[in-house]
């Protein structure tokens, strides 16, 4: 408890774990044939050569870069390599090791081109420092038609009151898969929560008399009040947090992106080695939030945990706690940038003032978890509602009669 | 919105009145009044689920380890009509 006390330093020396490639940019081949181009199987997890069929897997990123020991030996702050600042200047050259030919890929938009010469895929596996590759990436393991039945069956669930323009423009075939980036962030804390807590000694019976004069009786309560102090450890493991600047836009007028939050969590800990070649087929969304920015969020979700998880240690209150302080002291962090999987069916509804609302139905690439928004009928639903409030009134009239 | 709203009122007089036989009576009465708005509410919520969101608190894998408890009596309070303790948030998300 002492060591509470003492004045804990902000750690500021980071300690960058490298989880770039092997240095060469530029094609990378198959081991069999030598192609340039491979996909991922869904089925299996793993990476096929386009042409000659080979398949292998990548080795899993958190173990091959030792970013998986135990969390209470964390100290100071330890990242991986791709989750350096992103920079200003999105643009990077690669030369073509095939026939020489530099060829520029935009970052924001893609990781890999395609060399206009030799038509050699290019990929980004050397990580440039701008932020644009992350350190992991978690592979789709939920093939598309499984997506469209899980968005089918979603929408069809909330016909009735949809908007009808919606309704006619719904084709469940339309999902994407994208890679989302995200922050998997593992925080050696030691926290402290302190407030009041009540426990129940009595409960009894009084005889109570109202205005007109008639008695009745009322239940009333003793307790014993308490000064309430939890002081612990708390290893918290892949907590997840979006790392676009348009995903953290939580407005619900404007955008769903809160249903695209709630179908975390992931098994990040099945993230595999950065490989681009996972992205063929789908759509990335690059990452623009830093690490700077993200910490506050991320101490407030681990005071939240702390709170959660304290609340085993007060069954004794019976009448409940209220916490007036929650102090965490981080004593390590880890951050480690991600790729993860999303199927998203989107709509954009223009709403009769001209405003817009950006409407996702959201799928988990990997556990299959479905969330979505679905456009409003709001004639309809309004009609319907006041004939509810018409019935609603008139049972309300008739109870008041009777009692 | 005004039905999400409505929801949103309706639960905290449900819970703040709910406990006694004459609270839950003036209850049925209110939701009955606001039949409305609330289904309006309801099927707003399950459409649109802007209520949803990840539940970090418990979703997340966490280890708690070497809980120290220092819990101090302070006093009692004698009468009260709540079987709750008034201000208890230890299964609020953001409290302080
Ligand atoms: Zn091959
Ligand atoms: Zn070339």
């Amino acid at each position: 408890m002492s060591d509470l006390q003492a004045p804990r330093p902000v750690p500021d020396g980071e300690r960058v774990v490298r989880t770039g490639g092997d240095g060469t940019d530029g094609i990378v081949r198959c081991e069999r044939c030598g192609a340039s181009e491979a996909t991922l199987n869904v089925a299996t997890g793993m990476l096929r050569c386009n042409f000659c069929r080979f398949e292998w897997s990548t080795q899993n990123a958190l173990q091959a870069f030792d970013l998986d020991g135990a969390i209470g030996d964390l100290s100071g702050v330890v990242v991986g390599s791709g989750t350096a600042d992103v920079t200003a200047d999105p643009a990077v050259t690669l030369r073509c090791t095939a026939c020489g030919a530099d060829v520029v890929v935009d970052t924001t938009a893609a990781v890999h081109a395609r060399c206009h010469w030799c038509r050699n895929t290019l990929s980004l596996t050397e990580q440039v420092p701008n932020g644009a590759v992350p350190d992991m990436l978690l592979p789709f393991s939920v093939s598309k038609d499984e997506a469209v039945k899980h968005v089918a069956e979603f929408v069809r669930k909330r016909t009735f009151y949809a908007h009808p323009r919606f309704r006619a423009e719904f084709q469940p075939e339309n999902v994407m898969g994208v890679y989302l980036p995200y922050m998997v962030v593992d925080v050696n804390a030691h926290a402290t929560v302190t407030g009041e807590g009540e426990h129940q000694t009595r409960s009894y019976t009084v005889q109570v008399r109202d205005s007109e004069g008639k008695t009745r009786s009322e239940r009333r309560y003793d307790a014993d009040v308490y000064d309430v102090r939890r002081s612990f450890d708390l290893h918290v493991d892949d907590l997840t947090v979006e790392s676009s600047a348009q995903r953290l836009d939580r407005d619900t007028a404007r955008t769903s992106n809160n249903v695209i939050n709630t179908i975390l969590p992931f098994d990040v800990e099945n993230g595999v080695l950065y490989d681009p070649r996972y992205l063929q087929g789908f759509t990335s969304e690059r990452r623009d939030v830093d690490v700077g920015v993200l910490r506050p969020a991320v101490l407030g979700q681990v005071s939240d945990i702390a709170r959660w998880r304290v609340d085993e240690t007060i069954a004794f209150y019976d009448r409940g706690v209220r916490w007036d302080t929650t102090d965490v002291d981080v004593r390590g962090e880890r951050w480690v940038s991600a790729y993860l999987p999303v199927w998203l069916y989107s709509y954009l509804q223009t709403k009769r003032d001209g405003s817009t609302l950006l409407h996702y139905v959201a799928v988990n690439g990997r556990t299959g978890e479905t969330m979505g928004s679905v456009p409003l009928n709001v004639p309809r639903l309004a009609l319907v509602a006041s004939v509810v409030e018409v019935f609603g009134a008139a049972a309300a009239a008739v109870l008041w009669v009777l009692t | 919105m005004t039905g999400v709203q409505a929801l949103a009122a309706a639960a905290d007089v449900t819970a703040s009145l709910g406990s006694s036989d004459e609270g839950s009576g003036k209850v049925m009465l209110l939701l009955l009044l606001l039949a409305g708005p609330l289904y309006a509410g309801w099927v707003h919520l399950r459409y649109r689920n802007t209520d949803k969101r990840h539940h970090h608190e418990s979703e997340t894998r966490s280890d708690m380890l070497d809980v120290q408890a220092q819990d101090v009596r302070t006093g009692a309070r004698t009468g009260l009509r709540s079987s709750r303790m008034q201000g208890a948030n230890s299964r609020k998300v953001r409290a302080p």
